[in-house]
């Protein structure tokens, strides 16, 4: 089976989209990654497509270490749609749900992966396309995998996130060890009592008993990972300048994180905190001019990651902080794995939420914004509780650009508009709020 | 047949109820009773009842301009979060005692709690979220019985009296009473007796009125129904239709839209309407084990799974005689029944029972318009024709 099995053949466009990418690149763990994704998937093409080993496709916030602890194959529905999304297909497979009655309001984030499988005759497919699962799992809210499920008359497990009814705003100064205080025992309980149905029906399709000694090993291997995660936020956040552009910092998280508790993993987040730390002790700097430093909120520009180092040149702006390294160390590490199910509920409980929720998601940009020593925001709409973020760093003196573009449709993009855009925001309003914020003595 | 119905005095009290939805709760407080808000239908109304207390469902207003909320609400959310959050923060919920949301309002709960706490919503009302998980599995048993426990908790710190079985038997008997009203109510709407927009208003304010003030005028409704001239009498054309939406049926414009193309609702899968009441609470077993079995097991919600469970209602309704068609509404706002919509309309159609979806916002004059006439030209097809004839 092909990985690109035909299809539209490179314009010239992609060629020198690519050939800019490259040139960018400037980690080495960046190449090592891109040799480990291509290894692991040629496993996964031999042991799953080819000979027809069982696997489950899976949410972002089931927790993976069970299947991992389990040698369950699995694949992240959001993930194989985003590869939808980077070969530029969301256009075809969306018009597939709709050819099969699902409205076009309908969520597409996750529901790519259903339409691969709704359309088994399309030639092109990322991964050649994907043999039908023999288990799902996903949030209950994300309905189109019950409908994946009821298509591959695979068993599918629910999970069901309880409400967080005592919201506590500054919640990363608790959440490594005193989660149980935190996130509620009751809370806790409730997402332990689902772990169970989904061991069940994964141990029914392993074919395996899991291991808890095993799965505590997984744990605490995420756990030192994460920790790598958090000495690179560190640096970053306190180095005079920029070591490393944020899309390749946002690239090796996610590849790191897609591996998570494996050996593999945890070397790989090593290799990449030691190559940070060495560009900080040798004073390699993005932008040696740098001048303004800017964060995302929300959600990150993955469309096209590469935009925004057209302003290091012209204004010395550099992008220094997204979500996803930071919630690696906030939002993943648990310590006490005594027990190790009631850790991973504990981890999952309110997995991504907190980045959302009125309060939670406000004081943590604004922590974030201040130990990166932010000048201002780039906002991408389309994340619930982004307005509440907004407001937050606005009203500490910290301009929001609202960036008016899908984080992934690239047919939403202008690049003069957009050029125009960041520019006119970095002189107008990011320029002078750190002016003022200095002769304020902050 | 409505103008048997608008002779009745009791169904003007109730339409008068229904327009006006926090009337009877403002009225309650004034007099010095303590009122109770619900936001969504899963808090159960007999601990509120047992506890001396008077409750109600509050209804967003989706015509309500929303400048409070829209500075902190993301336009992704509902309408209806931002109108509710509206609300609150305008200060319509100053009359409760107690405001209490549920887990589709999780947002809503959010938003709220970060307001209070950033000192910009000095109108609201104490408040509490109650989190009962609408999947019908064991594994989440232990901590919806965990939740209710702590919602009795909660309530027991408003109370006028203790919540204990006697006092809540006796609210039991109270809502029974009023469900069996419904269920009779059912029953004439399927014979024809009384149209879907006035059916609703008289569901629609029980839900904001104390039930014993609520009973009477119901009973004088069914009363007064029980001579009315059957539809089948009076527009034997007439499409009667089965309505589900993908949003709270708390208004009356999908009715009004149905009935202007020549439909007659006979029920809506909604808490609104037809599933206001459903079956009764057992009275023969312990009381607080029976209101959160019938919470658990007979409340309408998209949140319900497995599938089977979620749609058993909308199956044994739509395939009975008195049935020609299912409406499904479906507008830009549905993130979840769109999902269910192929698989659903095979089943109905497998079923022999003609199906159609909307997709328009029924909100906006557009919307309505292109409902109207989409509903229309799926009637002719039927073959069904009876908007004329039905007194409107």
């Amino acid at each position: 089976m092909s990985t690109r099995a035909s299809g539209p053949s490179p314009t010239a466009a992609d060629d020198e989209a690519r050939r800019r990418h490259e040139a960018l690149t400037q980690l080495e763990v960046t190449r090592s990654l891109r040799t480990h994704q291509r290894e692991w998937f040629a496993r996964l093409r031999s042991e799953v497509f080819d000979a027809g080993r069982p696997y489950a496709i899976v949410g972002a916030l089931v927790p993976h270490e069970i299947l991992q602890a389990l040698d369950l194959p699995f694949i992240t529905d959001v993930w194989y749609s985003g590869l939808v999304a980077a070969r530029k297909q969301s256009g075809h497979y969306s018009d597939v749900l709709d050819r099969c009655g699902y409205h076009r309001h309908l969520s597409r984030y996750a529901a790519l992966t259903l339409a691969v499988l709704l359309d088994p005759t399309h030639p092109d497919k990322p991964w050649g396309g994907l043999p039908m699962p023999s288990l799902v799992c996903t949030s209950i809210h994300e309905r189109s995998a019950q409908v994946l499920a009821d298509l591959s008359g695979a068993p599918f497990i629910p999970i069901e996130q309880p409400v967080l009814d005592r919201p506590v705003p500054q919640w990363w100064r608790q959440s490594r060890w005193q989660w149980e205080d935190l996130d509620g025992d009751y809370r806790i309980d409730a997402l332990v009592a689902q772990y169970g149905d989904l061991i069940a029906a994964a141990e029914r399709v392993a074919g395996r008993r899991l291991d808890l000694d095993r799965l505590r090993e997984i744990l605490d291997r995420v756990n030192a990972q994460e920790e790598c995660f958090d000495e690179v936020r560190t640096l970053i956040a306190t180095a005079p300048k920029l070591p490393a552009r944020l899309g390749e910092v946002m690239g090796q998280v996610m590849g790191i994180q897609w591996h998570r508790g494996t050996a593999w993993a945890l070397d790989q987040a090593r290799a990449f905190r030691d190559e940070i730390r060495e560009r900080v002790e040798q004073a390699q700097w993005v932008c040696p001019n740098e001048r303004y430093r800017l964060m995302y909120v929300g959600q990150g520009l993955w469309q096209n990651l590469d935009f925004f180092t057209e302003f290091e040149q012209k204004h010395g702006a550099v992008f220094v902080r997204s979500n996803y390294l930071s919630i690696a160390s906030d939002g993943y590490i648990r310590y006490g794995t005594r027990d190790p199910i009631r850790a991973l509920a504990s981890r999952y409980v309110t997995m991504s939420e907190q980045m959302h929720i009125p309060g939670l998601g406000s004081e943590w940009a604004l922590h974030e914004a201040r130990s990166h020593r932010v000048d201002g925001g780039l906002s991408i709409a389309g994340w619930w509780g982004i307005r509440d973020i907004n407001r937050a760093l606005e009203e500490a003196g910290i301009p929001v650009l609202d960036f008016p573009v899908d984080a992934v449709d690239g047919k939403t993009w202008d690049q003069q508009r957009l050029y125009r855009l960041v520019s006119d925001f970095i002189e107008q309003r990011v320029a002078p709020a750190q002016e003022a914020r200095r002769a304020a003595g902050f | 047949m409505t103008q048997v119905l608008e002779r009745c005095a009791g169904y003007q009290r109730l339409r008068a109820q229904y327009a006006d939805r926090l009337g009877a709760a403002r009225a309650a407080a004034a007099a010095g009773h303590r009122v109770i808000g619900r936001i969504g239908h899963t808090t159960p109304l007999e601990p509120i009842l047992a506890a001396g207390c008077t409750p109600v469902t509050l209804a967003a207003d989706l015509q309500r301009a929303t400048p409070r909320a829209d500075l902190h609400i993301d336009p992704e959310l509902p309408a209806e979060t931002r109108a509710l959050c509206e609300a609150a923060l305008a200060g319509d919920y100053e009359c409760l005692q107690l405001l209490i949301l549920t887990r589709p309002y999780d947002k809503l709960y959010y938003f709220l709690k970060e307001l209070h706490r950033i000192g910009r919503a000095p109108h609201l009302p104490p408040f509490t979220i109650h989190d009962l998980m609408h999947s019908r599995r064991e594994a989440v048993r232990a901590y919806n019985r965990d939740r209710f426990q702590a919602l009795l908790k909660r309530l027991g710190r408003e109370a006028l009296r203790p919540i204990d079985h006697a006092s809540l038997t006796e609210a039991i008997g109270l809502t029974n009473a009023v469900r069996g009203l419904w269920r009779r109510l059912d029953a004439m709407r399927r014979d024809g007796r009384i149209r879907g927009t006035q059916a609703m208003q008289v569901i629609g304010a029980g839900l904001v009125m104390h039930p014993a003030a609520y009973a009477p005028a119901l009973q004088a409704c069914v009363d007064t129904l029980a001579s009315a001239p059957t539809a089948q009498a009076q527009a034997p054309s007439a499409a009667r239709v089965v309505l589900a939406s993908s949003e709270p049926l708390q208004h009356l414009a999908l009715h009004d839209a149905v009935e202007c193309a020549g439909g007659f609702v006979v029920s809506e899968d909604d808490p609104w309407g037809a599933r206001a009441g459903g079956d009764d609470i057992a009275v023969d077993a312990d009381p607080f084990e029976a209101v959160l079995d019938k919470l658990w097991r007979d409340m309408p919600s998209p949140g319900v799974w497995p599938p089977a469970e979620r749609e058993a209602w909308l199956r044994t309704e739509a395939t009975r005689p008195a049935v020609d068609a299912v409406v499904l509404h479906v507008p830009p706002s549905d993130r979840l029944l769109g999902w269910d919509v192929p698989r659903l309309s095979r089943t109905l159609e497998g079923a022999g029972r003609a199906v159609v979806t909307v997709h328009h916002d029924v909100h906006t004059a557009e919307g309505r318009t292109a409902i109207v006439r989409d509903l229309a030209a799926f009637f002719d097809r039927l073959g069904k024709r009876g908007s004329q004839e039905i007194d409107r």
